[in-house]
């Protein structure tokens, strides 16, 4: 299997964002307001944290890379490296390079984890069985696309954001997006269908 | 052909997503079915992947945590949450001849209502400052130190009723441990593995909170500084001379009552300037005579700010000892 780990070039390509962010949020989080960067968390946690998940498949470490996220987004900011105009799609491009540096860091040690857990010695019942194995051969399917392959599925269908919000977000023409969206879904049915039949 | 194909695959899964099953779909366009379908069950797996919430304690504790960096970023740049010397200076002085002209009214009064974080808030600690300094009487001026303690405490209370993430600093008395923290002066005080604790906190004794406030109706502490003599029965041989209030009551907590959050401890006036609220000396839950002034008529009934809630309480665990004082000065009674 081969599972892709990422580049970069992507969310940095070609239009500049269409989406501009309340320059009050931007100007509360360079001064350090506390009172922006809760207003900025608790609007943009729970989609960067799907976001996340839907890339990685497992909750804890989606938790620790979503944190992982905002930690970086404060260290850009003391830096004078933040967002300049949209908020939105700069989280999104620093979660995409954070699952990227995580998958670098720890794909051996994932795999031995899977292993682990489908010697899961605590039995569970059989749809939940079922369930978790479906959704596991999926996101095993989903690994071994290339990341701004799985950054469309994950955006378009774990997230459900129009094909507009989806180009904003990844700096795309929607155009692009279209065509990302169909390679997509044909790579992942062309490895789920390998992953059956193996 | 690529471009049909595309086009027939946006309109069926905008059918899906409207809720219309993948047959139904299929009919739109029956000459790509074949093409279609891999796609569309793709589409179909891929929505199913992650179908969870997001969980609740996750994101609580990802938000304190990033307060906490914040706050801590904060302090090591030195961002002033007041005012600059300077500004403050000058405010003094337009705050003082405001005050002799008007006399509490206008500027001052606007401002009595704002919170930490609100333009107004700089003005009215101010004149907290000029009041005391213009009280000359020690019982008035620890009556006012005594109200602009309990400020402090209500100023947080209404932050976390509005849900607004401010640095705070208040003073109060340690009613009980929480699984997370601990009960201070009724306000839920989260205590977290940056939290720089000075002293060792217990029920009753006084603390000075440093934190941020949060919309899950807590307060993430940055520190918590405790006194170090309030429970040694001798409270009338501290602070002597400067000014503190050192209440006398006896707090008498029975089972099935709330204990009361005030606790009547001393308190260094949180309207002192920056202190934001300094911790008194004295016990609040043990008798002590009043020691400061000599005076020894402090005639305030302490209100309880917040009531706890007793469910979350582990209960006050320090039994009060009887006063043995010559001159109690004030008994208070917990709230019933």
């Amino acid at each position: 299997m081969v599972v892709h780990l990422g580049t970069a070039e992507m969310w940095e390509q070609l239009n500049p964002s269409d989406v501009i962010t309340d320059t009050n949020d931007l100007e509360g989080l360079r001064a350090l307001d506390p009172q922006a960067f809760s207003a900025v968390y608790d609007q943009y946690f729970p989609i960067i944290l799907r976001f996340i998940r839907f890339r990685l498949g497992d909750e804890n470490q989606a938790e620790d890379i979503t944190n992982d996220v905002f930690t970086r987004l404060l260290e850009a900011i003391q830096r004078r490296r933040g967002p300049d105009s949209n908020l939105k799609a700069w989280l999104f491009a620093t979660a995409s390079h954070a699952v990227n540096d995580s998958l670098r860091k720890s794909y051996r040690r994932k795999v031995e984890l899977l292993d682990n857990d489908l010697a899961d010695p605590m039995p569970l019942p059989a749809e939940i069985v079922e369930t978790n194995e479906s959704k596991r051969a999926v996101q095993l399917a989903l690994s071994t696309l290339k990341p701004d392959l799985q950054n469309v599925l994950a955006l378009r269908f774990g997230q459900g954001f129009s094909l507009d919000e989806t180009a904003n977000l990844m700096k795309k023409k929607v155009n692009h997006v279209k065509q990302l969206q169909f390679r997509a879904l044909a790579a992942l049915h062309l490895a789920m269908e390998e992953a059956a039949n193996e | 052909m690529n471009k049909k194909i595309m086009l027939a695959l946006e309109d069926c899964l905008q059918s899906l997503q409207n809720g219309a099953s993948l047959e139904a779909t299929l009919e739109r366009h029956p000459d790509l079915t074949s093409e279609l379908l891999p796609l569309l069950q793709a589409a179909q797996a891929a929505q199913s992947v992650d179908p969870d919430p997001v969980p609740q304690k996750a994101f609580i504790a990802g938000r304190s945590h990033l307060l906490a960096q914040v706050s801590n970023l904060r302090r090591k740049q030195g961002v002033r949450t007041g005012l600059s010397p300077v500004l403050r200076f000058a405010l003094i002085t337009a705050v003082v001849l405001a005050f002799l002209v008007v006399s509490g009214s206008g500027l001052i009064a606007a401002s009595a209502s704002s919170l930490p974080d609100d333009p107004l808030y700089g003005i009215k600690r101010t004149a907290e400052v000029i009041q005391l300094g213009l009280t000359f009487d020690p019982t008035q001026k620890d009556a006012l130190e005594d109200e602009f303690y309990q400020r402090r405490i209500a100023e947080t209370q209404s932050l976390l009723t509005d849900r607004r993430a401010v640095e705070i600093k208040f003073s109060g008395l340690v009613e009980a441990r929480l699984a997370d923290g601990w009960l201070i002066s009724g306000i839920h005080v989260v205590v977290s593995p940056q939290t720089e604790v000075d002293g060792e906190i217990v029920p009753g004794v006084q603390a000075q909170v440093e934190g941020i406030t949060q919309v899950n109706d807590t307060v993430l502490s940055q520190k918590i500084s405790l006194e170090q003599d309030g429970n040694d029965g001798n409270s009338g041989s501290n602070s002597s001379g400067s000014g503190e209030i050192q209440a006398t009551e006896t707090l008498q907590p029975e089972s099935g009552e709330t204990p009361n959050p005030e606790g009547g401890s001393s308190n260094s006036g949180g309207g002192s300037g920056d202190s934001g609220g300094g911790g008194g000396s004295g016990s609040p839950t043990e008798s002590s005579t009043s020691g400061s002034n000599g005076s020894g008529d402090i005639t305030k009934t302490p209100e309880p700010t917040r009531t706890p809630e007793p469910t979350k309480i582990e209960a006050l665990t320090k039994t009060p000892e009887p006063t043995k004082t010559e001159d109690p000065t004030r008994t208070a009674e917990p709230t019933k």
